[in-house]
């Protein structure tokens, strides 16, 4: 089976919800970055709506093990950061327009 | 803290809230009765046991509650005690009824008065246990957020007030107090409200809406300057009052000029974190607001109502001693109850979510916090609660205890079914289904592979 590609894993992400704004955490933003190396292993860095969010831990799980069930992976390593802060800019259109922020 | 997969709960954070629920709903039920404040006197037996039910039983231990699920997620460490959080809550409430025994001995009860500053010993004894417990968890932090520096500020003047307060019990039990005590206790109510109110609850309520309304409305978290002038306004404010009016109580009136200082420049502080609220709700990013915001704006309204009837008494001779107790009810019952009930309603299906479904996170569809709640059947309870605030201020302020009762009857119906429906967000299991949330499916996923 070939490696995964980064889009896969996005995809598979956005099964994954920031339970307070209800919505898929790839839409939302709070993935910085995916990144697949040759073994099929998932390097993903990625952030909360703010600093000290009480789900911290539940998303970072959330993610690792979403990830996980993309076939073909290799393993996963869930970065947390909060630099850059994340923003509403951030968010993806349909994002944007489900919560009423400006585009 | 119980360690969950997906999240660190501070395990007797719910009994805080179950804690301090039961000890509003009492205080409720006395005034229903007409025992208490206001269709009763505001010193009889029965009204300071329900002036402490509020106080003590009910906001303080509220707060606590809140605060050892909420500093630790600033600190971004493990509570240090879960054993200190529990011992805390029980010297709490093993003082508090101590103390309300200790009130009842004063109409005639057959214990002994001195259980009201054993009580009040006893209550300390657990206000330094959660304080010390709480900072502890924030050592090394830093630099400490604004919401924090508020809190460490409030946690000061919470030893405060417990320490007049024990100074008081130990007044009204000692047969031939000294002077300065009995002084103390002639004249220092302002000087414990202020460090209760003031200080305690207020430096908390300021500090955890900071760090709350931005995260639930997507608003800007740091204050900048504008958020450290308000925080050194009320803490400087009130430094300034309190030692001012204690000078004032033991020196004969001296330093009254400066206490009054101290006061304006406080309430210009709270004036001031009213205006930056006001910014907040206007700045937030997350047009539709949910009902523990709403409750919010609603309940920063009755502070405004506040700091203006306080101004007003200034210009009115006579009219302090009208509406002070009716101010001090909006305060505790409009701005403070309002503030914490629906604070309530959003950590406590958080909490429950955490608990629940964490775990389940990144392996199939999960509920939303706000699936766990019913806004449409909560809010018209949240508006009965501000109603009944409202009627039990006008009822003390025109001295009808008959209206006193109705409004008291207002605030335990609508607490008892704001109270239900905490107990549902905890127990029902709604259905996961999120639209718009997965826009991911299986065939979007085979299409790329």
């Amino acid at each position: 089976m070939s490696a995964p590609t980064a889009e896969e894993v996005m995809l598979a992400l956005r099964e994954v919800i920031d339970p307070e704004l209800g919505y898929n955490i790839v839409d939302l933003g709070l993935i910085y970055d995916v990144a697949i190396d040759e073994r099929g292993g998932a390097a993903i860095v990625m952030t909360t709506t703010t600093p000290g969010c009480p789900a911290t831990t539940a998303l970072q799980e959330g993610a690792r093990e979403c990830a996980s069930l993309v076939p073909g992976i290799g393993g996963v390593d869930v970065q947390m950061v909060w630099s850059p802060l994340w923003t509403p800019a951030r968010m993806s259109a349909e994002a944007k327009e489900h919560f009423g922020v400006p585009p | 803290m119980t360690s969950i997969i997906g999240a660190t709960l501070s395990r007797w954070t719910p009994a805080y809230f179950a804690a301090a629920l039961a000890a509003l709903v009492a205080a409720e039920a006395l005034a229903v009765a007409g025992l208490a404040y206001p269709a009763a006197p505001l010193l009889a037996p029965w009204s300071l046991v329900a002036v402490h039910l509020v106080t003590i039983g009910w906001l303080s231990v509220l707060m606590l509650g809140a605060l050892h699920q909420f500093l630790p997620v600033i600190a971004a460490r493990p509570l240090a005690s879960d054993r200190l959080a529990l011992a805390a809550l029980g010297l709490i409430e093993a003082g508090l009824a101590a103390m309300i025994a200790g009130f009842l001995a004063l109409g005639g009860l057959g214990v002994p008065v001195a259980l009201l500053p054993l009580g009040g010993s006893a209550v300390l004894a657990g206000f330094l246990c959660a304080a010390g417990n709480l900072g502890w968890t924030l050592r090394g932090t830093s630099p400490l957020p604004l919401p924090a520096r508020f809190v460490v500020a409030a946690l000061g003047f919470l030893a405060l007030t417990a320490l007049l307060g024990i100074g008081f019990g130990c007044a009204f039990a000692v047969p031939a107090p000294p002077d300065w005590l009995a002084a103390l206790l002639a004249q220092g109510l302002a000087l414990h409200l202020l460090a209760g109110i003031g200080g305690w609850f207020a430096l908390t309520a300021v500090g955890v809406s900071y760090k709350l309304l931005p995260m639930f409305m997507l608003a800007e978290e740091e204050r900048g300057r504008l958020g450290t002038s308000i925080l050194w306004l009320m803490v400087g404010g009130l430094v300034l009052a309190w030692c001012a009016g204690l000078i004032a109580v033991l020196a004969d009136g001296r330093g009254h000029l400066a206490a009054e200082a101290g006061e304006a420049i406080f309430a210009a502080g709270l004036t001031l974190y009213l205006w930056d609220i006001r910014l907040l709700f206007r700045q937030r990013l997350r047009r539709g607001l949910e009902l523990n915001s709403i409750t919010a704006a609603f309940s920063l309204a009755f502070l405004a109502l506040v700091l203006a009837g306080l101004v007003a008494v200034r210009f009115v001779r006579g009219a302090e001693a009208v509406v002070a107790a009716p101010l001090l009810l909006l305060a505790l019952l409009g701005w403070l109850s309002l503030l914490g009930l629906g604070q309530l309603y959003k950590i406590v299906p958080f909490m429950s979510w955490l608990e629940r479904y964490a775990p389940r996170l990144g392996r199939g569809p999960v509920p939303r916090v706000q699936d766990l709640v019913s806004e449409g059947r909560a809010r018209p309870w949240f508006a009965v609660f501000a109603l009944g605030a409202l009627a039990c201020a006008a009822a003390a302020t025109i001295g009808s205890a008959g209206a006193a009762r109705i409004g008291a009857a207002l605030l335990l119906v609508s607490t008892l079914a704001i109270a239900r429906e905490l107990m549902r967000a905890r127990r029902e299991s709604p259905s996961p289904a999120v639209p718009g949330a997965f826009p991911a499916t299986l065939q979007q996923r085979r299409s790329l592979r």
